[in-house]
């Protein structure tokens, strides 16, 4: 009979000595350490595995349904199965407020049996659903997976056409800010995922589907930048700080609301102003579809922050909290919502060109009014009343 | 509009009547006809409103119209007082509708650079977008392509507007 000494000392070693990176060798020696001399369990379970495969016997327990919930009926809507149409039952639809569960098995399977067996996942420390969840996190993941595009094929690329240089810069800076933008905006769910347990799988869901929103984003951006012949231009220090910010928020919830309902709110109205002065049928295209996504996000954001504040324990300390991250968050983006390599490019879009670039400022006074109000908006909505504490200046601080 | 279309669209039998729920029928029809383009573009879940300041009589006109998934299923005339069923309004005078559909019109279904819903509106004028929440305004911008192409399809038949 094998032993489970012989079946993990006899593991060839993985060839470390060939390893360039001596950081990568290390990690790697220390990783084989840990499977081969602190985690048992694995080897347990495979020699346990080994001994029935010898003795020829079979092991039917996974034909146990004690303690399962065979026999619960889901029925699908009209469109198909949706997890709205899954969570309506009690077995599979208990979302608890705090999991313990820090393993792989499925919300709903016959997982308690196995406990003691099931590793840890010491990375899944979101544990908690009020930091990922939001009503209406189920509908957005189904509307997000049918109303997805192709920045390849569903942009009438063949059409474009610049339409002065002046413009085409403009446009061409603007494309390389929210190439920038999009980066973020796809990494910061990113860092989340991973620690979400996967109790809360429809919040992760959701956050895979606006990676993918982003990266579509991303993409379509630096494609229009070079599409036209101009190319990516400069890329915004101010606004990259603001990036950063996002991307190092304490908790999920707090980075969702600077991400989402701030930062993606204002990029939701830019996406707006972007086809309200496209000079092309496909710009306009463009930015109609990527308004479609961020509207999504913004919407997530929203009703995750109301969720948060109406789930936290302390729910006072939570809004004070809050508030103070969102006094720093507010300049933060300030930082980003006052620079030349965003507002100038907006300007001289507005106003037909760089001569109008006076003329343009007004339509971009109007642009930060609509930030900022539909931002506040968002922020009551919520439960989060910022109106007397928001340190964005309602109106554009620009001296004509 | 030029005075050659007018004039076609004042003895075409056919025309329908703008501002009426048989307009917006017309469009559910063609949305309909069209399910393998609108299910391309994704479902559609929200209750639109459209008021028209100066309708029939030169009173205010209402209309909402329900998009379910890739249908129209419900169209209908509403009173101030239906306001809050609706997601979003979209309020604004029969001057600007109709440029907007000749725009789409003279583009083939596809309205200028100067006429989307959206261009219109951004502005606040001359069409006002408002809602009673912010989280159902949002969805005139989540569901905006399939909203611009279900109006998109008024060049497909022939709009008779009143006459002063």
């Amino acid at each position: 009979m094998t032993s489970v000494d012989n079946i993990v000392g006899d593991l060839a070693p993985l060839p470390t000595d060939g390893m360039s990176d001596p950081a990568i060798a290390t990690d790697t020696q220390e990783y084989i350490h840990r499977y081969r001399n602190v985690h048992q369990q694995w080897g347990e379970l495979l020699q346990t595995n080994l001994d029935r495969l010898d003795r020829g016997s079979f092991d039917l327990g996974w034909m146990d349904l004690e303690g399962s919930n065979w026999g619960t009926k889901v029925k699908p809507s009209s469109r198909g199965l949706t997890y709205t149409d899954m969570n309506r039952s009690k077995a599979y639809g208990t979302i608890p407020e705090v999991t313990e569960y820090r393993n792989f098995a499925p919300r709903g399977s016959m997982r308690d049996r196995y406990a003691d067996q099931l590793p840890v996942i010491d990375e899944y420390d979101v544990l908690a659903k009020m930091h990922v969840w939001s009503d209406n996190l189920e509908t957005l993941y189904e509307e997000a997976k049918v109303r997805q595009w192709n920045s390849t094929t569903d942009i009438p690329w063949h059409e474009l056409k610049p339409a002065s240089k002046d413009l085409e810069i403009a446009t061409c800076q603007l494309s390389t800010f929210l190439t920038e933008v999009e980066f973020v905006a796809g990494d910061f769910p990113s860092r989340w995922i991973y620690r979400i347990a996967p109790d809360f799988f429809e919040a992760k869901n959701f956050l895979v589907s606006q990676m993918m929103d982003e990266a579509r984003h991303m993409e379509v951006f630096r494609k229009r930048a070079i599409a036209g012949g101009g190319g990516l231009l400069h890329p915004s220090p101010a606004f990259e700080w603001a990036l950063k910010a996002i991307l190092e928020s304490p908790t999920h919830s707090q980075g969702t609301f600077l991400l989402n309902v701030l930062g993606e709110g204002l990029v939701l109205s830019i996406f707006r102003a972007g086809e309200f002065l496209s000079k092309t049928h496909v710009d306009k295209e463009i930015f109609r579809l990527c308004m479609q996504d961020e509207a999504r996000h913004v919407s997530y954001g929203t009703l995750e922050l109301k969720a948060y504040l109406e789930a936290a324990p302390d729910q006072q300390a939570a809004l004070t909290d809050m508030h103070a991250f969102a006094d720093l968050g507010e300049q933060i983006i300030l930082t980003a919502l006052t620079d030349p390599y965003i507002l100038e490019p907006l300007a001289v879009l507005m106003g037909d060109g760089i001569k109008h670039i006076d003329d343009g400022m007004e339509g971009v006074t109007f642009l930060w009014a609509t930030i900022v109000e539909e931002y506040l908006q968002r922020c009551d909505r919520a439960g989060f009343d910022r109106r007397e504490k928001c340190t964005i200046p309602l109106e554009y601080p620009w001296a004509a | 509009m030029t005075a050659e279309s007018a004039t076609e669209r004042a003895v075409d039998a056919d025309a329908v009547v703008f501002p009426s729920t048989q307009w917006f029928e017309a469009l559910a029809a063609k949305m309909a006809e069209q399910r393998d383009h609108f299910e391309k573009l994704g479902a559609c879940d929200c209750v639109a409103q459209l008021t028209i300041w100066d309708g029939p009589g030169d009173e205010e006109w209402r209309c909402q119209f329900v998009f379910d998934e890739f249908d129209v299923i419900g169209i209908k005339e509403v009173t101030e007082a239906d306001e809050p069923q609706a997601d979003f309004i979209l309020e604004t005078d029969l001057e600007t509708w109709q440029e907007m559909v000749d725009s789409i019109i003279e583009g083939q279904g596809q309205p200028g650079l100067d006429h989307t819903l959206n261009r219109l509106s951004m502005p606040g004028t001359p069409i006002r977008l408002w809602s009673h929440d912010p989280l159902n305004r949002d969805a005139f911008y989540r569901f905006n392509q399939t909203i611009q192409h279900f109006i998109n399809n008024c060049a497909s038949f022939t709009t008779h507007w009143p006459v002063d």
